[in-house]
């Protein structure tokens, strides 16, 4: 998992929300499948050099959110049954998100066709099996430490 | 103390290969002998003589560069923070770090010792190296002593040049005016209070433990205190040791400033007093507080109080002859012009003022005179240098004669018979010379000789006769013209004494079993029809008879004791009417002039040990004329 | 704006169970004020400074400094050089005595009861300065003795994590090796209060890192109050809860980092319109500098709402508004451009 995410230091979000929702969108993205196990709050902690407290409290909002199971003595799993992501909630993530890519085509002068047009080949891309893949630049291809 | 023992053992670690290079530089010392050119040189004695300067250089070196490293290069690395950041006190990190310089000394110097012990142990010399010669064993006990406060130098000296700070003023400032002051007070002490050697190194390791205890209290001032600064630790070592020489020093003066600036009124006992002729002035010395053996001497002038300074007394017991003139007008004595006892003078004194001060004069003698006299009208000095008598005119210094005696048993004793004549009494054995000098034509006279049959010698006032106390308990009385025997006073079963009078009589007193008599003989010894006589009880005796007028007498009652005679008081005795009256107490002491040749006067001098007074012999009325301390001669002037 | 409390002793130990409960509060002068109970509280927290001032001459080097980190806490202290870092962290650890106020460890003054409180503090210099004849197991062997507990097996093992030959002279060791026994040596008596002074300074970019995994792994064990104060801005966003910045000896701000980087924006609007000044000030910014075509503004105090009014009105049309690193708040407050930026900026940057 230490591989699939990076802190970004100029993202207003502060880590722990960076932490919980990438956990959360790894979870939901089936990339983390459930009752599978995650790292501790010490190696997530080393992997991506932040305060162990930012990690834990990412980890305890997980727990207290159901998405992450402690099981004592064995570690951290992910739920056996995640709560999935109501359909609401994953409409204001859509849009926070989506705001901002307006945002960044508007400035460069994009009309709502081109900018669709964009997001959908985009979607398309990820959608194919890895090895079909053009654009192998994903962060989740490289390896090593943030 | 854990803590001290952790970094002790740390730097002593860092320094194993000293610790190792010491015993293996001992071993080469050993090879010396096989030095060429040392053939010579007894092979022994040549080997414990290096091994011995190896042990001591090495350990001197060791004491040089720790003591000025050991804190001294972490500080100005900043590498002392390392420690202040542990649980380490800042003691337990002074103590461990100088510690450690101290103990690497003294093991460079015991093990560079070890082989040259082990080689003479094998050779059955058993220790011979330290009993070598060149290096007594209190040099190397004293070497070991002093490792310590190399170390603690050096650390003092390694703070103050790589800090380079202001601070350096202060201590250059302080030990300065340390220096100073406590040369000033030694040299003053040294003049007034005759420090002897044995003092001067007393003085000298009090220094040095002052000295020990400021650097000791400087440098942990400077680690605990200055910490990881430099510049703050130098304050602190500075400050500490500025402050601790300064106020041992500041003492030192206090307490020599109390010795010294004394006056009649301070000493412990007048164990020496002489009244001038007329009773203006008074010379007088004794005990005083301070160091063992420290007398003060002052001339005293009675009317106003005023007292000088003077240093005609060495010792309570050491007092330098102090002569005046027969009008009362001079007084001449001798004294060492600096500390040491070299360069004597001889001062004069004019008594007419209580504002007069001593004059040095310019009569010069390689020895300090054992005797002094003086003129009548004070214009001329005789002095008295081993067997030499010299006479000078004191205006100038002039040596206007001198003679040489030879085979003398004593100091010769000069007289003066007016300006022009002195006569000298000589004793040779048993035989007692006197001696005419006439002083313009120089020549020397013998006048008579006569046999020597005591030690107390009692001059006739125009120095025509002599009557010579036997320890026989006889006397004699002798024509000095001549030589003859004039008469010889003695009784069955009792000793006489006898001294002239100013007025020329003879005072006899007989003390036998039932007491002592005192009647007055003529001054050829022969009886006096109207002479009253005065009797004490048994175990009491009179001392030196002194005259106040014609009809008056002052005589000391001494009790004869098994320890010595004891002074029991003053007792006039009145001619006229043939009482013997008590003066005072057995405390009041009368204060004489230097011989009973010199008249006492009708109001002599007193003390009762609290103030000096003047006692009006016709009406008993006592005036008190100021401060005194209690009189209790212990010398006895001569004649 | 104020933060939920995260307890996490309710997680059961697989987490971690030496993370102990970190009480994000508000500046330390607000906490004080509020009662004087909470001021000895406060008093009691492993690192105090209260109003400490040091002088030199005529120059405050650190002037009227509070600040406070209660148990758990990750403080960076930053500052530029000469601002007063290094004067502060040698009253804080009772090595220079403060002209006035206070420094207290665990509620005791550092200066007068420093060998005691040493026993609870690891210290990570900002050089090297163990004696450098002696080797990392001598300093070992050294510092054993004097607490009351060491752990020998760890030192040891960190030596080997970091590759640092353990009987190798100190002095003959690389800057980033010597760093890393300084680290293992403060560590090794598990300090409650670890005091780091720029301990990175100087070291590449690989030892850089190993040292800061290496006390992010020490925190997550044993949950080590830490003070640091450093250069590396980067790493101080992600280890760091809380900073301070140190400006001409004066502490301009104390806050979690996390309320900071939300509290500052850099606006900058394409082409100045007129009324556009006058709402910008209304955005409570910092400063403003005009550069060739477009305006930029530094705003404290960031407000989603004003901005996106401000978006919608005329004058704002095209704004932008981007959040800032750590390092850009950092030289916008105490840079060369900061007097500009900063017009209600206090004392000399220098």
């Amino acid at each position: 998992m230490n591989a699939t995410f990076r802190i970004d230091a100029s993202d207003p979000r502060p880590i722990w929300r960076q932490i919980e929702e990438s956990v959360r969108n790894l979870v939901a993205s089936g990339a983390l499948p459930p009752s599978a196990s995650v790292p501790s709050v010490r190696e997530l902690a080393r992997g991506l050099a932040v305060n162990p407290a930012t990690v834990a409290k990412a980890y305890q909002r997980l727990a207290d959110a159901g998405v992450l199971a402690v099981r004592r003595g064995d570690g951290t799993f992910v739920a056996a049954a995640p709560p999935a992501i109501t359909g609401e909630q994953r409409g204001e993530r859509l849009r926070t998100e989506a705001l901002r890519y307006a945002s960044f085509a508007a400035t460069l002068g994009a009309s709502l066709e081109e900018a669709a047009a964009a997001l959908a080949a985009t979607w398309r891309d990820l959608a194919r099996p890895p090895g079909d893949r053009e654009d192998e630049a994903g962060p989740a291809r490289k390896g090593g430490p943030t | 103390m854990r803590g001290a023992a952790a970094v002790l053992r740390h730097e002593l670690a860092q320094r194993r290969l000293l610790l190792l290079a010491s015993p293996l530089l001992g071993l080469l010392a050993l090879a010396a002998p096989l030095l060429p050119g040392t053939a010579d040189a007894g092979g022994a004695d040549l080997r414990d003589t290096a091994v011995l300067f190896v042990a001591l250089a090495l350990s001197g070196l060791t004491a040089l560069l720790l003591g000025s490293s050991v804190i001294g290069a972490d500080l100005a690395a900043r590498r002392l923070a390392f420690f202040f950041s542990r649980p380490l006190s800042g003691a337990a990190i002074w103590a461990g770090k100088l510690g450690a310089a101290v103990i690497c000394a003294w093991s460079a110097a015991l093990l560079a010792l070890l082989p040259g012990l082990l080689v003479d142990v094998a050779a059955g010399a058993g220790g011979s190296l330290l009993y070598n010669a060149l290096v007594p064993r209190p040099l190397l006990a004293l070497w070991l002593g002093a490792l310590p406060l190399l170390v603690l130098v050096t650390h003092f000296g390694g703070v103050i040049l790589r800090t380079r700070s202001k601070w350096l003023a202060l201590d250059l400032a302080g030990a300065v005016t340390t220096a100073a002051v406590a040369l000033v007070t030694f040299r003053r002490l040294q003049y007034w209070a005759w420090l002897d050697p044995g003092w001067v190194a007393r003085l000298a390791a009090a220094g040095l433990g002052l000295a020990s205890i400021g650097l000791l209290a400087a440098s942990a001032a400077q680690v605990i205190a200055g910490r990881t600064d430099p510049v703050r630790g130098h304050r602190s070592l500075s400050l500490t040791f500025a402050g601790i020489s300064l106020a041992g020093v500041l003492a030192f003066a206090a307490v020599a400033v109390r010795w010294l600036a004394i006056g009649p009124q301070n000493l412990d006992r007048w164990s020496f007093a002489a009244v001038s002729p007329g009773q203006a002035w008074v010379a007088l010395s004794g005990p005083a507080p301070g160091p063992p053996e420290y007398a003060a001497s002052f001339l005293l002038h009675v009317g106003s109080g005023r007292s000088l300074r003077t240093r005609f007394a060495r010792g309570t017991d050491d007092v330098f002859p102090v002569a005046f003139s027969a009008d009362g007008r001079r007084a001449v004595w001798a004294e060492y012009d600096g500390a040491q006892e070299s360069s004597p003078v001889v001062l004069l004194m004019d008594l007419d003022r209580p504002a007069a001060e001593p004059v040095r004069t310019a009569i010069l003698e390689r020895e300090l005179p054992g005797r002094l006299a003086i003129s009548p009208h004070g214009d001329r000095v005789a002095a008295v240098e081993g067997k030499r008598v010299s006479v000078y005119e004191l205006a100038g210094g002039r040596l206007l004669a001198t003679h040489s005696f030879e085979d003398l048993g004593e100091w010769p004793e000069p007289v003066f018979m007016g300006e022009d004549r002195l006569r000298i009494l000589l004793s040779r054995w048993n035989v007692v010379t006197v001696a005419d000098l006439d002083i313009p034509s120089r020549k020397l006279v013998a006048v008579a000789t006569f046999p020597d049959l005591g030690w107390r010698r009692s001059l006739s006032p125009d120095a025509s006769r002599i009557a010579i106390n036997s320890p026989a308990g006889a006397v004699a009385v002798f024509d000095l013209a001549g030589g003859r025997q004039l008469a010889r006073l003695s009784q069955q079963g009792a000793r006489v004494r006898a001294n002239y009078l100013a007025d020329g009589r003879l005072a006899r007193q007989v003390v036998g079993p039932d007491g002592a008599e005192l009647v007055l003989l003529d001054g050829d010894g022969r009886r006096l029809p109207d002479s009253p006589r005065f009797r004490l009880p048994p175990g009491a005796a009179f001392g030196w008879i002194f005259q106040a007028d014609a009809d008056r007498l002052l005589a000391r009652e001494d009790l004869e004791s098994r320890e010595g005679d004891l002074q029991a008081g003053w007792k006039l005795l009145d001619l006229r009417r043939g009482r013997m009256l008590s003066i005072g107490p057995r405390s009041l002491q009368a204060l004489m002039p230097p011989s009973p040749l010199t008249p006492a006067g009708k109001a002599p001098l007193f003390t009762d040990g609290t103030h000096l007074l003047r006692i009006d012999l016709e009406t008993g009325k006592r005036q008190l004329l100021g401060p005194a301390r209690p009189f209790h001669s212990v010398y006895r002037p001569p004649m | 704006m104020s933060l939920t409390a995260v307890s996490v002793s309710t997680i059961a130990g697989s987490i971690s169970p030496k993370v102990p409960a970190a009480a994000f509060t508000n500046a330390h002068a607000g906490a004080a004020a509020a009662s004087p109970g909470a001021a000895a509280r406060i008093a009691a927290w492993p690192l105090a400074a209260e109003a400490i001032t040091v002088r030199y001459g005529r120059r405050n080097a650190v002037d009227g400094v509070s600040l406070s980190l209660p148990e758990g806490a990750v403080y960076a202290l930053l500052g530029r050089n000469g601002a007063g870092k290094s004067s502060l962290v040698r009253c804080l650890l009772g090595q220079q005595r403060a002209t006035a106020g206070r420094a207290l460890l665990f509620g005791r003054d550092a200066w007068r009861h420093r060998a005691t409180l040493m026993a609870q503090v690891g210290v990570v210099p900002e050089q090297p300065d163990a004696p450098p004849g002696v080797t990392a197991r001598q300093l070992a062997r050294l510092c054993r003795p004097l607490y009351p507990c060491w752990d020998g097996s760890g030192f040891e093992a960190r030596l080997r994590r970091f590759d640092v030959p353990a009987d190798r002279p100190f002095g003959r060791l690389s800057k980033g090796q010597q760093g890393h026994v300084a680290l293992a040596l403060a560590l090794a008596p598990h300090p409650r209060l670890l005091i780091l002074d720029d301990p990175t300074l100087g070291l590449d970019a690989v030892a850089r890192r190993a040292f800061f995994e290496e006390l992010i792994g020490d925190l997550a064990d044993r949950g080590t109050t830490v003070l640091l104060t450093t250069h590396d801005l980067a790493a101080v966003e992600r280890i760091a809860d809380r900073a301070g910045i140190l400006a001409g000896g004066r502490l301009l701000l104390d806050e979690e980092i996390e309320r900071l980087k939300q509290r500052f924006r850099h606006i900058w609007l394409p082409s100045p319109t007129p009324g556009a000044d006058a709402a910008l000030d209304a955005l409570s910014p910092r400063g403003r500098v005009r550069r060739n075509w477009r305006v930029e503004t530094l705003v404290e105090n960031f407000d989603e709402e004003r901005f996106q009014a401000f978006q919608a009105s005329p004058s704002g049309a095209g704004a932008e508004a981007s959040p800032l690193t750590l390092e850009e708040i950092f030289v916008a407050l105490t840079g060369e451009g900061s007097r500009q930026l900063a017009p209600g900026a206090e004392g000399d940057p220098r």
